[in-house]
């Protein structure tokens, strides 16, 4: 099976933020979107593991791995090193609170991210820790990379600058 | 990132610009809290030259609502367009503001 891979390991936010445009810019150009809302979903999973995840000081570290399978799937996986949460309960409550529109769920200022991630992928799954998402979703048309023929290249000199 | 910040008639006029990522949701809800310390209650933000907004941005903008609210307030947004106004659909955020 053919397969694009682009994999990243994090142990502070400010390493995921160097990358984040270019990882956005592969996302748009596999999907052939200029605004896919799968970016905001990506970006929501890394966040959601900063928050959640052993990072920095506890010594752990976030992994970001984007796979493009047969040209025909998007897969993204994100892992942290952390305790897990119940994210699967956690995103089937949200939906029937979002359901029912109540304004005190409305007005909590978090919880949004699991929503828009459900909504952007076709698959939304967690491992039973529930310290790992994966986000999949369909490729329309055939996508063009060829602007990212030096990936490997330009992910090595990434790595080399958070280390 | 904040490209205007404007009090006309008791009313804050505010234009986010660009892509609004958890650090520069961080820098807004800061400076727009103020506001509202400041005993101000209604805003208007105008969010048509924003690229993106993720969850840390919408959460801002609720936490103004909420403040705002609070002090017998609103705020209304305008400019929704494209992900963002995708965005405010798909978490139900056009119940939350007024939208123009």
């Amino acid at each position: 099976m053919k397969k694009s891979i682009l994999e990243f390991k994090f142990n502070y936010y400010g390493g995921f933020e160097k990358i984040r445009s270019f990882v956005g810019e592969y996302i748009r150009q596999v999907l052939s979107d200029r605004r896919p809302l799968l970016e905001v979903a990506v970006n929501e999973a890394v966040n959601n593991a900063f928050q959640h995840g052993l990072t920095g000081a506890n010594g752990g570290f976030v992994t970001l791995k984007v796979e493009v399978l047969e040209g025909k799937r998007l897969m993204v996986r994100v892992r942290d090193q952390g305790p897990g949460f119940p994210a699967q309960t956690m995103l089937e409550k949200l939906e029937r609170s979002y359901g029912f529109a109540l304004e005190d769920v409305l007005l909590k200022e978090s919880g949004r991210g699991l929503l828009i991630m459900k909504a952007a992928a076709d698959t939304i799954a967690f491992n039973r820790k529930g310290n790992e998402v994966l986000l999949v979703k369909r490729i329309a048309h055939k996508p063009d990379l060829c602007g990212f023929a030096n990936a490997s290249a330009c992910l090595q000199a990434c790595e080399s600058n958070f280390s | 990132m904040i490209r205007e910040i404007r009090v006309a008639n008791g009313q804050v006029f505010v234009t986010l610009s660009g892509n609004i990522y958890v650090g520069e949701a961080t820098v807004i809800r800061e400076r727009l809290l103020q506001y509202v310390d400041q005993g101000l209650n209604r805003f208007v933000i105008n969010l048509s030259e924003v690229g993106y907004i993720d969850s840390s941005g919408l959460g801002v903008l609720v936490a103004l609502q909420k403040r705002a609210m609070q002090n017998g307030g609103g705020v209304a947004v305008s400019g929704l367009q494209g992900t963002v106004r995708e965005l405010f659909e798909l978490t139900r955020l056009t119940n939350v503001f007024e939208i123009r």
